[in-house]
């Protein structure tokens, strides 16, 4: 189940993106007086076609992966005498120009209307104050301890924890020290943390930018009482007779007091005969059971079927919103999409130097899950998903890669100097060089989409 | 058309890096099957053959051979043969692999000598044959690759799959660019006019250079360097003249696309004529030398 809701969002999500991209083609062809024949969203067989008034075949295709914009050109097809002054190929550089990187724009665009819309909504999220942390960790060593407030990131003021960890991505496969300005409980002014990078390693299968570091949120901190609150039936807790409000003292004889270690305990012993000592109605009794194995999430672990009571917490202490004015909120939302901006080419710079490993490039497998986890989450982090895809997308198309847009924007900038355009040889072969630079990206994220599965 | 070709290839990518990568030796083998089936039935056309019945037998036996081959020696990790490349026993997939290599130097010869006598290609009942010792081999051949350290390291023998199509990719590529910009001498006019003798010598060039830098890659043991390109040259020159023979078949069958499976591509037999003629003889002389 939880794939095909992945596959819907995804679809949604890829759907709103490429239409938006292709919309700033459209939008800019007919304004600049472009004839444009057809206007698809995704490719291959037609599921659904009209011609308009205006003339434009408005389809919407079966595979969903993306879209086109299809122009009146010579080098496309016949064109008649009275068309021509609307043909693509006629129009001026600079026209051509415009009308390609309105593509990109349009994500840009997209994404600080949509950022716009997250901060008027207010997004909640875990606040920046700290659980225990490790004193041998990087963060450990630089001097962060529990219930210490992090206040900015190299400068840059955070007030959730994922603002937290988009400003330390910045600095992913970096060795210089980084500044974490912190709030100790009960000062008020704060003081600069120095993070020592140099030593810093962060796993690209299963990234954990925060763990990587020793940082940790004091919500991991919470104890959760090793409580039962229900069997599930069919299961080897139920065959074994444990009941609700059955309180886990030990389990093998190692004495438990967080629901959450108990967890850890039981996925190592998969089909294993352990002894549990329970306290029931005041009394402490033995209970024997073969702990069973499921498959959550590819890795077989042991299984007992029992469920805790929800601790009940202050979210006020855990939780912050951040949530803004009209104006405010759009200013925000500019400065975040500049910011999506620039990581983006500063994480793409470091991909081709070799400071990040290829194996941290994510393909669609990794956006279709990003898609379905922030739905399930709720829409505003649904949203804020989409605009940061938007984001990418806009500046992966920009990448001057013949194929994409930013290799015409490429082409074109050198007509514009040269004053004639490039040999159709020379355009060609860079095509040819564009095809196998763009497969080469594809089939490595999608390699690293499949080994995460696994 | 390049559009629906690129379209087509975006839309199975995944699939391709799935069953070179991340199914088991024994899905890959079932795929492997289904596609060499789809191979035999555009192979029939080829020979001249009209009605489907006569079609579909052809196919059929060739699958028949392969699953015969299968039943005979169980266990896809010993192919071709349990003491290969240490010793030569002749096992039946090493059989089938040397045929298929005996095969392709009939062809080649073929190549060199019939290529301008359409009489010859039209001699259907040779070409048939020809395919029932060359379809197999692929068959085995890439099984045999996929299966190179199975049990060590899973990925592996989907990384010297890909390696080697990558291997004729560059010596159709190299071929098509250094063709474009010097390509005077024609090498086929017959068979196939756009081929030239520069376009040729260009996709050695790029096919030994991707060579190389597959084997720093995927940490090749290469005592002698000299050998290596050799083999890497003698390889490309081969996926030359496997695509060659296609374009003379399908000339004379008077086909353009040997089938339209794969939308801007054609169908499979476009796409794997040089892997026929290559898979073969890479996986023998890569194992014997120690390399893999």
């Amino acid at each position: 189940m939880e794939v095909l809701s992945n596959i819907f969002y995804f679809i949604i999500a890829l759907g709103i993106l490429v239409t938006f991209h292709e919309w700033g083609h459209f939008w800019v062809a007919r304004k600049l007086g472009v004839k444009v024949l057809t206007f698809s969203v995704g490719f291959g067989k037609s599921i659904w076609q009209k011609t308009a008034k205006d003339g434009v075949c408005y389809r919407i295709a079966a595979i969903p992966l993306g879209g086109y914009v299809k122009m009146l050109d010579e080098r496309e097809g016949e064109v008649s005498e009275k068309d021509l002054d609307q043909a693509f190929n006629r129009k001026p550089v600079w026209v051509r120009f415009a009308i390609v990187a309105a593509g990109p724009i349009a994500n840009f665009l997209l994404a600080i209307f949509l950022y716009w819309l997250v901060f008027l909504m207010g997004i909640t999220d875990r606040n920046t104050i700290v659980g225990a942390i490790e004193p041998t960790s990087i963060a450990g060593q630089a001097g962060l301890a529990e219930k210490d407030e992090i206040v900015s990131v190299d400068g840059e003021g955070v007030i959730l924890m994922q603002d937290v960890v988009e400003s330390l991505a910045r600095r992913l496969g970096e060795k210089s020290n980084l500044a974490l300005e912190v709030r100790k409980p009960g000062y008020t002014q704060t003081q600069i943390l120095k993070l020592e990078l140099s030593n810093w390693t962060v796993d690209s299968d299963k990234p954990d930018i925060l763990g990587s570091l020793g940082i940790r949120h004091s919500t991991e901190d919470i104890i959760i009482e090793p409580k039962i609150r229900e069997v599930t039936e069919g299961t080897p807790a139920s065959k074994s007779g444990l009941m609700p409000d059955d309180l886990i003292k030990s389990y093998q004889g190692t004495k438990v007091t967080n629901w959450i270690d108990l967890v850890e305990l039981i996925r190592r012993d998969k089909n294993k005969q352990v002894t549990i000592e329970i306290e029931r109605n005041d009394e402490l009794k033995s209970v024997s059971v073969v702990i069973g194995s499921h498959k959550p999430d590819g890795e077989e672990v042991g299984f007992l079927g029992v469920s805790p009571y929800r601790p009940q917490i202050d979210a006020d202490k855990y939780y912050s919103t951040r949530i803004g004015g009209v104006g405010e909120s759009f200013s925000l939302a500019v400065d975040k999409t500049a910011k999506m901006i620039t990581l983006s080419a500063e994480l793409f710079k470091k991909l081709l130097t070799g400071d990040i490993s290829p194996k941290s490039l994510s393909g669609p497998i990794a956006i279709a899950e990003g898609a379905g986890g922030t739905a399930r989450s709720g829409l505003v982090y649904f949203i804020s998903f989409i605009a940061m895809i938007s984001v990418n997308l806009g500046f992966i198309n920009l990448l001057p890669i013949p194929l994409l847009d930013g290799g015409h924007l490429l082409f074109f900038s050198i007509e514009a100097i040269k004053g004639k355009p490039l040999s159709e040889k020379v355009q060609e072969m860079g095509l040819q060089v564009g095809v196998l630079l763009v497969f080469m990206m594809m089939a490595i994220a999608i390699f690293n989409d499949i080994s995460r599965q696994f | 058309m390049l559009k629906q070709r690129i379209t087509t290839a975006l839309v199975l990518l995944p699939v391709v890096i799935l069953l070179f990568f991340f199914v088991p030796l024994n899905f890959f083998s079932i795929a492997i099957g289904i596609i060499v089936f789809m191979v035999a039935i555009e192979w029939a056309r080829l020979t001249g053959v009209k009605t489907i019945t006569l079609t579909a037998f052809y196919a059929i036996l060739i699958s028949g051979l392969n699953f015969l081959i299968w039943q005979q020696t169980g266990d896809f990790k010993f192919w071709p043969s349990l003491s290969w490349p240490n010793a030569l026993a002749w096992d039946l997939p090493m059989l089938v692999l040397v045929a298929g290599i005996i095969a392709v130097f009939i062809s080649i010869f073929i190549v060199f000598t019939y290529s301008t006598l359409p009489k010859w290609w039209a001699n259907s009942w040779a070409i048939g044959v020809l395919g029932i010792l060359l379809l197999p081999a692929l068959f085995v051949a890439l099984i045999s690759i996929r299966k190179t350290g199975y049990l060590v390291d899973f990925h592996r023998g989907g990384g010297l799959v890909l390696f080697m199509f990558l291997l004729i990719w560059a010596a159709d590529t190299g071929a098509y660019f250094s063709g474009k910009a010097f390509g005077k001498t024609k090498l086929a006019p017959v068979v196939s006019p756009n081929k030239t003798w520069e376009g040729v010598i260009g996709g050695l060039l790029l096919s030994v250079l991707v060579g190389w830098a597959g084997a720093l890659i995927l940490g090749f043991e290469i005592g002698e360097p000299l050998l290596y390109t050799s083999v890497l040259l003698c390889l490309a020159g081969i996926s030359v003249v496997g695509d060659l023979f296609e374009s003379a078949m399908k000339r004379v069958a008077n086909i353009k696309d040997s089938g339209n499976l794969l939308p801007g591509h054609g169908g499979f037999l476009d796409r794997l004529d040089s892997t026929i003629a290559v898979a073969p003889i890479f996986f023998l002389s890569f194992t014997y030398f120690g390399w893999f």
